[in-house]
C-alpha cells in the first residue's frame, strides 16, 4: 500500500497544476460570490425630469434599508428588468412614480410601498412649508423642526438583536466559501477515485494483482491517496480564508477541519459508487460534472437550503451527502452547535459513506473490464 | 463522406445512451424542481417579505393617560391651556398611533402581521424564531412622552426593538416603519410647540400617482420559465466536453490514425465533430424546450427567432466542441474537456446568469452577457417577453463572434497530422 502511495504521490509532483488550479478557481469563486449583499434587493432608477423634488426624493430613496437603489438610463432600466436580471425598476418623475417590472412579485408591491413613502414625505415637507408660509414662518424654521425632529425625538429606539432557537443566520461569505469549496472539491476526489479505471483500462491494475499486492491494499490505497488530497484541497483554502481574509469562523476554524473528515469520506465514497457504475472513463467524466452540479443545487452549496420552502426539494436534499456537510460546517461555526448536535450529520455522513463504498466496491469486483 | 462521419458520431452517442439519458434528464429534473421549488425565492416571493412583529407593553396606556392628566391638573398652566392640551394629548397616545397608523395601516397588512403578546411571554417569544422583531414598551412610555411633549419634562423615554438576526430583510422593513414613525411624531410635537392650526390633517396627505406597469406591457416571465432557459443554456454546453472526449477516445483507439492512413482529410473528421456537436446542441434545446412546452407550458411566442437564437446557440456550443476536441488531441489527454466541463462551465453558468443573478456588479454583467449561455439566456428571455427578432441582434452577433473567434483557435491548433499518438 505504500509503494501505492509513493507511487500516486510522485504522480501528483508530476503534474500538479489542474489541482492548484481547481483550488484558485475555488478561492476566488468564494470570494467573489461573498462579495454581493443579498440582503438587501438591487433596484435600478432613472429620472425623467430631473428637479429639485426629485433629488430630494432620490436622497430619501437611498436610506431605504431593503433596497439598494442604483441609478441607470431609462434604456438600461427596461433591458435589466426586461432580462430578468433585476426584479423591478423605478422611473422617478416629478409628483408621480412608475415601477416597471417584467413578473410581478412581492418585491413589486414593496417597492410600491417604499417609493411612495419617499413621495410622501417629500411631499409633506413641500406642503408643510407652503402652509407655514401662509401663516408667515420662514422655511428656515420649518428645516429647523425637521432637524430638531430628528436629532431629538420625542423618544429614542434601543436596538438589540435576538436570535430563535433555530434561526436561519445568514453569512454570505462562509456559506459561499462552504458552498463552493465543498462543491469544487468533488471534482478533485472524483478524478482520482477515477483513476482506478484508468488503471484498469492500461492494464496496470491486471499487474497490481498479479503483484503479491493484496486487494484491499490496492482500493485502500487509491482511497486514501484520494481522500488526503480532497482534504489537503479544502484545509488549503480554508487556511486562504482564515489567515488572508475578513472571513470569521466564529470560534470554530479547528472543528471545521475536524467535521471535513467525515465529508470527504463520504464524498470518496459516492465516487467509488460512480466508478463502479459507470463502465467507461468516458461515462464518469461525462456523469460527474452533472452529478456534482444537480448536488451543489439540491444541497445548498449555491444557495442557502434556509430559503427553500418545497417540501419536493428538502426531501430531495436529504439524500445528498452535500447537505449534511454544508450543515456540519455552518453548525460548526454560525449556529454555535456543540458536539451532541454535529453527531447527527457526522454520523449521517460516516453511514452514507459506508453504504456507498459497500456497493460501489462491490459492483466493482463483480464486474470485469 | 462527412454524411457518414455524422453518421458514426451519432451512432456513438446512441450506443451511449448512459449518457444521452443523463444530459437530457438532469436538466429537466432541475427545471422541474428548482422552477417549483425556488420560483418563490427567485421572485422575492410573498412568504420572504412578510414581517411577524410582536408587540409587548408593559404599561397601560388609558391608565397613564390619567396619570399625566393628574399632572397636569397639578401644573401651573392657565385653565384654558390645560384643557386643550388634554384634549390633545387624548389624541396623540403614542402607542395607539403607532398601532393604528403604522402597524396595523391596512395598506401594510400584506407585509406585517402585528401579534399583542403578554410581557411575562417575551423570553418565549424571543426563542421563537418566527417573529421578525419585538417591540418593547416600558412602562410610562406614553405618559414620559406627554409630559416631555406638554410639560417640557426632560426625561425622554426609549422604545425597545428587538431584531431577529436571522431575518434581515423584514427586520429592516420594520425598522424603517418605526423610525419614520418616530421621526413624524416628533415632528407633529415640534410643529404642535410653535403653531397648532399648520398641522392641519390636509396638509399632511400628499396625493402621489405611482403604477406599476410591464416592461413595454410584456408577458412577466414565470419561474419555470426563468430556469427552463436557465439549466438548458447550462447543460447544453456538456455536450461540447462530451464531444471533445469521445473524440479524443478515438485517437487513442487509433481511430484517426486509420482515417489517416486511409486518405481521409483531417479537416473532413474535423467538420464532422463540428457538425455532430451542433445538431447534438440543438436536439438537446430542442428536446429540453419541448419538454418544457409540453409540459410546464413554457411557450414561445415566435417559434422562428427562437429557431434562430436556438441555431446560434448550437453554433457556439459545436464550435467550443471542436476547440475541445483540438486541445484534447494537442494535450494528448482529456484534461481539457474535463476542465471545461467542471470548472468553466461552472464560472459561465454563475457568471451568465444560470442560477440567477448573484453578483450585482454591473461589470460582471456585462461580462456574462459575453459567455455563450448568457448570450443566449438573453436572447431566450428577450423573445420570451415578445420581443421582435431585431432587437436580439447584439446577442445574435455576440454568439456568431464567439463562434468563428473560437473556431478559428480550433482549426489553428488541430493537429495536421497523424502518427502522433502515444
Amino acid at each position: 500500500m505504500k509503494g501505492i502511495l509513493f507511487a500516486k504521490m510522485k504522480m501528483f509532483l508530476r503534474k500538479p497544476w489542474l489541482f492548484v488550479i481547481m483550488t484558485a478557481v475555488c478561492v476566488m469563486f468564494a470570494f467573489f460570490t461573498s462579495q454581493g449583499g443579498v440582503n438587501k434587493i438591487p433596484i435600478p432608477y432613472s429620472v425623467a425630469a430631473s428637479s429639485d423634488q426629485t433629488d430630494l426624493i432620490v436622497e430619501e430613496l437611498s436610506q431605504a434599508e431593503a433596497f439598494h437603489f442604483h441609478e441607470v438610463t431609462q434604456d438600461e432600466l427596461n433591458e435589466l428588468v426586461s432580462e430578468g436580471k433585476r426584479e423591478g425598476g423605478l422611473i422617478i418623475k416629478e409628483g408621480e412614480f412608475n415601477i416597471i417590472i417584467s413578473s410581478r412579485t412581492g418585491t413589486t408591491s414593496l417597492l410600491q410601498q417604499v417609493a411612495g413613502k419617499a413621495y410622501g414625505e417629500v411631499g409633506q415637507k413641500e406642503a408643510l412649508k407652503e402652509a407655514a408660509a401662509s401663516k408667515g414662518i420662514q422655511e428656515q424654521e420649518v428645516e429647523s423642526w425637521y432637524s430638531a425632529a430628528e436629532t431629538s425625538p420625542v423618544f429614542s429606539i434601543k436596538q438589540t438583536s435576538f436570535k430563535g432557537s433555530d434561526t436561519f443566520v445568514y453569512d454570505p461569505k462562509l456559506q459561499s466559501l462552504f458552498g463552493f469549496s465543498l462543491f469544487f472539491v468533488i471534482y478533485t476526489i472524483a478524478y482520482n477515485v477515477a483513476s482506478i479505471l484508468y488503471e484498469k483500462r492500461e492494464g496496470v491494475w491486471d499487474r497490481m494483482i498479479l503483484s503479491p499486492i493484496r486487494k484491499w491494499e490496492m482500493y485502500a490505497g487509491n482511497l486514501i491517496y484520494s481522500f488526503i488530497l480532497g482534504y489537503i484541497q479544502l484545509a488549503l483554502i480554508f487556511f486562504v480564508f482564515r489567515y488572508l481574509t475578513e472571513v470569521k469562523f466564529y470560534g470554530g476554524f479547528h472543528t471545521v477541519l475536524l467535521l471535513l473528515v467525515p465529508y470527504v469520506f463520504a464524498i470518496v465514497a459516492l465516487s467509488m459508487l460512480i466508478t463502479g457504475l459507470v463502465k467507461k472513463v468516458q461515462h464518469f467524466n461525462a456523469v460527474i460534472p452533472l452529478v456534482a452540479v444537480s448536488m451543489a443545487m439540491i444541497g445548498g452549496a449555491y444557495w442557502p437550503l434556509e430559503i427553500v420552502e418545497s417540501p419536493v426539494l428538502l426531501a430531495l436534499s436529504k439524500v445528498v451527502p452535500l447537505t449534511y456537510g454544508m450543515e456540519a460546517l455552518k453548525g460548526a461555526t454560525i449556529n454555535g452547535w456543540g458536539l451532541e448536535q454535529l453527531m447527527l450529520p457526522v454520523s449521517v455522513l460516516v453511514l452514507m459513506g459506508v453504504l456507498m463504498m459497500g456497493i460501489g466496491i462491490n459492483f466493482m469486483e463483480k464486474r470485469h473490464i | 463522406m462527412i454524411v457518414q462521419f455524422i453518421k458514426k458520431q451519432l451512432l456513438l452517442i446512441i450506443r451511449n445512451p448512459q449518457i444521452l439519458l443523463i444530459l437530457i434528464g438532469m436538466p429537466l429534473i432541475l427545471i422541474t424542481i428548482l422552477g417549483f421549488a425556488l420560483g418563490s425565492v427567485m421572485n422575492g416571493g410573498e412568504v420572504s417579505v412578510k414581517a411577524k412583529v410582536a408587540i409587548i407593553e408593559h404599561g397601560d396606556s388609558d391608565q397613564e393617560l390619567n396619570h399625566f392628566l393628574k399632572k397636569l391638573e397639578s401644573s401651573k398652566l392657565p385653565q384654558e391651556a390645560k384643557s386643550a392640551i388634554s384634549q390633545s394629548a387624548k389624541q396623540l397616545l403614542p402607542v395607539e398611533q403607532l398601532k393604528s397608523e403604522v402597524l396595523k395601516n391596512p395598506e401594510l397588512k400584506k407585509y406585517i402581521s402585528v401579534h399583542e403578546i403578554e410581557p411575562e411571554a417575551l423570553k418565549e417569544t424571543k426563542d421563537d424564531d418566527s417573529y421578525s422583531v419585538i417591540i418593547e414598551i416600558p412602562e410610562g412610555f406614553s405618559e414620559q412622552i406627554l409630559s416631555s411633549m406638554f410639560l417640557k419634562e426632560e426625561e425622554r423615554p426609549q422604545l425597545k426593538l428587538y431584531r431577529n438576526e436571522g431575518k434581515e430583510l423584514t427586520s429592516n422593513l420594520t425598522e424603517d416603519l418605526l423610525t419614520s414613525f418616530q421621526e413624524q411624531y416628533s415632528l407633529a410635537a415640534k410643529i404642535g410647540e410653535s403653531d397648532e392650526s399648520i398641522l392641519s390633517a390636509d396638509s399632511m396627505d400628499t396625493e402621489v400617482i405611482g403604477k406599476v406597469s410591464n416592461v413595454e406591457d410584456r408577458e412577466p416571465l414565470t419561474s419555470t420559465a426563468y430556469y427552463a432557459v436557465g439549466m438548458s443554456v447550462m447543460f447544453v454546453l456538456y455536450i461540447a466536453s462530451n464531444m471533445g472526449s469521445f473524440a479524443y477516445q478515438e485517437k487513442e483507439d487509433h481511430v484517426f490514425d486509420r482515417m489517416i492512413l486511409a486518405n481521409v482529410s483531417i479537416w473532413k473528421y474535423f467538420t464532422s465533430i463540428l457538425l455532430t456537436t451542433i445538431i447534438l446542441a440543438a436536439l438537446q434545446l430542442g428536446i429540453l424546450f419541448g419538454v418544457c412546452a409540453l409540459f410546464y407550458g413554457v411557450t414561445w411566442p415566435a417559434l422562428g427567432s427562437f429557431l434562430l437564437v436556438t441555431i446560434a446557440l448550437s453554433l457556439a456550443v459545436g464550435s467550443i466542441g471542436a476547440l475541445l476536441t483540438s486541445l484534447n488531441y494537442r494535450a494528448h489527454s482529456e484534461t481539457f474537456s474535463n476542465f471545461f466541463s467542471t470548472v468553466i462551465v461552472t464560472v459561465f453558468a454563475f457568471v451568465g446568469g444560470s442560477f440567477g443573478e448573484m453578483f450585482s456588479s454591473d461589470f460582471i454583467r456585462k461580462i456574462g452577457n459575453l459567455t455563450p449561455n448568457g448570450a443566449g439566456m438573453t436572447a431566450y428571455f428577450k423573445l420570451f417577453q415578445g420581443y421582435p427578432l431585431s432587437s436580439v441582434q447584439s446577442e445574435l452577433l455576440m454568439l456568431v463572434l464567439f463562434s468563428i473567434i473560437i473556431l478559428i483557435l480550433a482549426v489553428l491548433l488541430f493537429p495536421k497530422e497523424g502518427g502522433t499518438a502515444k
